[in-house]
């Protein structure tokens, strides 16, 4: 330690030198003369004593290194005859090497020059090397990322590291031989002190947290580690190894806050702390002080702790405040009032305690002021805290090492060789990163070496490692290593150093737990939540099974079967939607437990959950859900609980979903049992029906519709709907239809089947509420009467794009009213080519659309698919009307076409050869009506098909779905034929042989041939004139 | 073979292949028809082709005899097309003036 670092600790260093081994010599100048060399410093450069020795030999034994220096000093001396004192060092012959201080003086001669060099000599060699020690030791202090604070024993400050200038805020210039409590950093109490005291003096380390103050104030928490100094075995001083644990407190704090959240009291109990002068001003107070006194702290500061205080309680805190001041005591407790900024009086409980200055007088109070109202509320948690600020002490660990420059550990702290139960005998003289601490793992000792060599190349390095304790358990430590560099900047030695953040670590690792913990309960929450509203927004068993796998996958589970099994209906389903999985699985998920444990187990699941629930009644449902996907947890309590929770919940929308199908497929069965199944196909009309249940799948409705043959070859049809879905409504239908076909041949006409179905509905209690249309067609004379109760009404469309509701014939509903006095009835002509149209009201009727709007845009759809066959017109009204928007109801649509009168044949045909055989069989059935014989015939047949034929393969090229017209019209003695296709006229392949054969067998059967094309298609027209009997 | 039109083959009394046809004949089934035909056809050089139980006939058949008749010609065989004038195979070789091209002809009996 140089000159200037004040004393103390060095002077009694100095003091246990004195000792040493010493000696004195004479040398004349004149080199031959003998010098006089005193035996003890004979001893000093190893020669025996009375030996006779030479200047030049005591020369050769000092060091080479020193020998330029002795010799310039011993020049100097002579030349301006004043004295040196140099220190060098001398190897002796067995080697040893002692540093010696030399003292001389120059005796001059009567001439008045240099004649002698007379001095004495001292070993210093223990000094000298305790000076490399604490030069040393200040490097590496000062490079550490901790305040070191060295104090003698009366506590004036003898180091004060540049670390500790940062933090405290002070610079080591104006602290240095000041009393440390001059600067009044620390909160701790008289008695605090004095356990610390009494601690270090014992030899044992003091570790604590302390609020302290820096220069301008402010203030933060420190974590302090006290031991003393000794030098062989007697105390000299104290040094203090401190730093800022805010971050770690801060994550504490974090944590803390967030178990308020969940306890909500905790944050409430905060501790107020307050300096006071000796005459009761305060002269420092902290935040929760103003918070619990209600004032403000510029308003405190101005006040005195007796302003505040119940009067009748300021009497034995005075009295406790004397006994302070008279040293009868170093502190006391007293639970008393306050009288707060906003008048409230509150119960605290005051400890105070006295700091004296260095002179032994009262200099302040510290009072801690603890608002009792809130302690017991929070006495559990503080009792926690208390648990836990124990146990972050028990496990403190603070390392300070010095490495040499090839890594070697030449010194360490005894923290973390007590720490790690070892000795320094363990650990000292080896490789650092072969030490006990990281040998644990190659991963971490690879790691410590690493830092090391950048070290070593002038890099400073940390970070956060896991160490090796005793009995081999771990611990996070903030790890560091910094260069230490000598003046000419090569590398001298190497400083680590590390403090424990595990209490850091394990807050923060805590908070994260919880974080996730909330996270995951916050998923869950929501995942219920959605699954709830997903599944009621869905109908179907089928539909909700599977959705519910799908929610459930990946969010929860790589894998999830549900299946729900009543009486007659079973669903499984699976995700991922993947067939090997399907088949692997499907014997499974109703196998016991522990065969299903074990057929899964192949699957690649490490962790599955079975949960079996409740669907209603006898029906059973069963949630299988696994993990394959290894970065997942396996399920733990937590999952079981929430799966459970879900699967009941699931469970009662399953349930429901079952017995609607079952109910559903009961209805349904009965309804097709009660519908007509083939249409009778009365001759001259084309008749076809499409039954639509509803698309919600669910329900059931009372829609029916049939077609009969009437005497007198009229034919009847009818459409109605009962109201109301299910079994009532469908076995309703049933006994209307049967009453409907009953009725028909007895009674006049429409408007009276009405009425009499009216009166059975009532007598019979069939239905409350029914809607029907009937319509009896004359194929002859195209007479159609009809009538409806209340139901939309009927739709006439013509071939060629134009429509009418027949809007006639309207009366009331079927119910169990009583009937209309009378129900009327409408007439309308079906032309050959004209469609009725009948229908329910699921064909028109949707959500948020008026009915008027349903009607016309039935109408617009019908006459842009017309013409087409009856079958085609009633599949493609369905689907274009249900395209837009899904229908919840049932839909009938019947349509029938009038394909013959005596006097006109109507054909739409698909745009298919095989159409062709039929075509003229229904010719050959009708030619006879217009007087054209089975003689007759092939003429017209061959005209005919020669034209369609050709409509089918240029209009369409046999590629379309397109349709092709005829129409037939007795004229006179023959027939007007047109054909006509809605495609695009096109040449056929070169085939002059056919092509000419089948226009010259049209001409030369036809009159008046003509063809006509645009866009909309094609028409041919012609005449066939009616061939006489007699004809070969 | 469809259900439109089959197709018969038997031999008279001097082994001469009679080929048989009765339905109806259109574009529909006409490819059908043409391979069993040509294949009778090909194996024996006289044919008789009897259309008498012919109901409906219409160019593409019209055609196709057209064709069998130019073929088996050409081969040096003899193809006799039975469609009589009062028969529907007739009355359209009549409307279309194939019926001097074809050679109509009588069985044997």
């Amino acid at each position: 330690m140089e000159g200037e670092r004040p004393t103390g600790a060095y002077d009694r260093l100095t003091l246990a030198f004195q000792a040493a081994s010493a000696g004195t010599f004479d040398i004349p100048l004149d080199q031959d003369q003998a010098p006089a060399i005193s035996d003890g410093a004979l001893a000093l450069f190893g020669f025996e004593a009375g030996q006779p020795v030479m200047f030049q030999d005591c020369v050769d034994r000092v060091h080479p290194g020193d020998r330029a220096r002795i010799l310039a000093a011993i020049e100097a001396s002579v030349r301006t005859c004043t004295g040196h004192h140099v220190e060098y060092r001398v190897v002796r012959p067995d080697g040893t090497l002692v540093w010696l201080s030399s003292r001389a003086d120059v005796e001059l001669d009567g001439a008045g020059r240099a004649a002698r060099l007379v001095g004495a000599l001292l070993d210093v060699t223990e000094r000298k090397q305790v000076e490399d020690r604490l030069r040393l030791n200040a490097d590496l202090l000062d490079a550490v990322e901790q305040a070191v604070i060295a104090t003698d024993n009366d506590g004036r400050i003898l180091f004060w590291s540049r670390y500790a200038e940062r933090l405290y805020g002070w610079a080591a210039e104006e602290v240095l031989g000041r009393p440390l409590r001059d600067l009044r950093a620390s909160t701790l109490s008289e008695s605090e002190s004095a356990e610390l005291a009494a601690t270090v003096a014992a030899g044992g380390t003091w570790t604590g947290e302390v609020d302290v103050f820096r220069k301008d104030g402010t203030a933060f928490t420190a974590l302090i580690t006290d031991s003393p100094i000794l030098v062989e075995g007697r105390q000299v001083g104290v040094v203090g190894v401190s730093h800022d644990v805010t971050a770690e407190h801060r994550a504490e704090q974090k944590l803390r806050d967030s178990e308020a959240r969940f306890r909500g009291t905790f944050e409430n109990a905060a501790v107020g702390i307050a300096h006071v002068a000796a005459d009761g001003r305060w002269l420092r107070v902290n935040d929760t002080l103003c918070d619990t006194l209600r004032y403000t702290r510029e308003q405190l500061l101005t006040m005195s702790f007796q302003h505040v205080t119940h009067p009748a309680d300021l009497d034995s805190d005075l009295d406790q405040v004397t006994r302070l001041l008279a040293g009868e005591a170093d502190s006391y407790c007293l639970e008393k009032r306050y009288i707060r900024g906003d008048g409230q009086i509150i119960w605290v409980n005051l400890t105070v305690s006295l700091v004296r200055d260095s002179a032994g007088q009262p200099d302040y109070f510290i009072s801690v002021i603890e608002d009792v109202t809130e302690r017991l509320r929070v006495e559990a948690a503080l009792h926690d805290s208390q648990e836990f600020t124990r146990r972050v002490l028990d496990n403190l660990f603070v390392f300070v090492g010095v490495l040499d420059a090839d890594g070697i550990l030449i010194d360490a702290n005894r923290a973390p060789l007590v720490a790690a139960g070892i000795e320094s005998s363990d650990v000292i003289g080896q490789k650092f990163w072969d030490c006990y601490w990281w040998t644990w793992s190659d991963e971490v000792s690879q790691q410590v070496r690493s830092a090391v060599e950048q070290a070593q190349r002038g890099v400073a390095v940390r970070f956060d490692v896991l160490t090796r304790m005793a009995e081999d358990s771990r611990m996070w430590i903030d790890f560091q290593i910094a260069p230490l560099l000598d003046e000419a900047g090569q590398l001298t030695h190497l400083i680590p150093s590390a403090i424990d953040i595990s209490a850091r670590r394990q807050a923060e690792l805590a908070m994260a737990e919880r974080e996730e913990d909330e996270r995951r309960g916050r998923e869950r929450a929501e995942l219920v939540s959605l699954t709830m509203a997903e599944l009621e927004g869905i109908t179907g068993l089928e539909a909700r099974t599977s959705r519910l796998v799908d929610l459930l996958v990946p969010r929860l589970a790589d894998l999830a079967v549900v299946s729900a099994a009543g009486d007659r209906r079973r669903v499984v389903a699976i995700a991922p939607d993947d067939r090997e999985l399907a088949r692997a699985l499907g014997t499974m998920v109703f196998t016991e437990d522990a065969e299903l444990a074990a057929g899964i187990e192949r699957l690649g699941v490490f962790s599955h959950l079975s949960i079996p629930f409740d669907v209603g009644g006898a029906a059973r449902g069963w949630l299988l859900v696994a993990r394959t996907n290894a970065d997942r947890a396996p399920f733990d309590e937590t999952d079981v609980t929430f799966l459970t929770e879900l699967a009941d919940r699931v469970g009662l929308l399953l349930g429901n979903a079952l017995l609607h199908e079952q109910e559903h497929e009961t209805s349904l069965r009965l309804q097709r049992a009660l519908l007509p199944g083939d249409l009778p196909q009365p001759a001259g009309v084309a008749v076809a029906a499409r039954y639509e249940a509803g698309s919600a799948g669910l329900e059931v409705g009372g829609d029916w519709y049939d077609t009969f043959e009437l005497p007198g070859g009229l034919v009847g049809f009818m459409v109605g709907d009962v109201m109301g879905h299910g079994i009532d409504a469908a076995a309703a239908m049933g006994r209307l239809r049967n009453a409907m076909l009953a009725l028909a041949p007895r009674v006049s006409g429409p408007a009276e089947l009405l009425s009499e179905l009216h009166h059975f509905v009532r007598s019979a209690q069939v239905t409350d509420f029914a809607t029907t249309a009937y319509a009896i067609l004359d194929p002859k004379t195209g007479e159609l009467r009809y009538a409806s109760a209340g139901h939309p009404p009927l739709l006439v469309v013509h071939p060629h794009g134009s429509s009418e509701f027949l809007e006639g014939g309207r009366s009331i509903p079927l119910s169990g009213f009583e009937a209309p006095h009378q129900r009327t009835e409408g007439v309308a002509r079906l032309n050959p080519g004209d469609t009725l149209v009948l229908y329910s009201d699921g064909l028109i009727e949707r959500r948020r659309r008026r009915l008027s709007d349903g009607l016309a845009l039935l109408a617009a759809t019908a006459q842009r698919l017309s013409p087409r066959p009856a079958a085609a017109m009633c599949r493609d009204l369905v689907d274009e009307l249900t395209a837009a928007e899904i229908c919840d109801d049932d839909i009938v649509v019947m349509c029938a076409q009038v394909e013959a009168s005596p006097t006109a044949f109507y054909r739409v045909l698909p745009a298919r050869i095989e159409m062709l055989a039929g075509l003229r069989a229904a010719m050959r059935h009708w030619l006879p009506q217009v007087g054209f014989g089975p003689s007759q015939q092939f003429t017209v047949l061959l005209a005919v098909c020669e034209a369609v034929a050709n409509a089918m393969e240029h209009g369409y090229l046999h590629h379309s779905e397109g349709f092709v017209e005829v129409r037939l019209e007795r004229a006179g003695d023959g027939l007007d034929v047109t054909v006509a296709d809605r495609g695009r006229w096109r040449e056929p392949p070169a085939d002059p042989v056919h092509r000419g054969r089948g226009t010259a067998v049209m001409q030369a059967v036809s009159v008046g041939f003509t063809r006509r094309s645009d866009d909309t298609g094609t028409t041919v027209a012609f005449s066939v004139p009616r061939q006489a009997e007699e004809a070969t | 073979m469809n259900e439109l039109a089959r197709i018969r083959l038997e031999r008279d009394h001097t082994g001469r292949l009679i080929v048989g046809v009765e339905g109806e004949i259109d574009a529909s089934n006409i490819d059908r028809l043409e391979t069993p035909l040509r294949s009778a056809l090909a194996d024996d050089c006289e044919v008789l082709l009897d259309l008498r139980g012919v109901q409906y006939l219409d160019s593409r058949g019209l055609r196709l005899l057209w064709e069998l008749t130019g073929s088996a010609r050409a081969s040096g065989g003899d193809l006799v097309i039975i469609a009589p004038a009062d028969s529907i195979a007739g009355e359209l070789l009549t409307l279309t003036g194939l019926d001097a091209t074809v050679v109509p002809g009588m069985p044997e009996d």
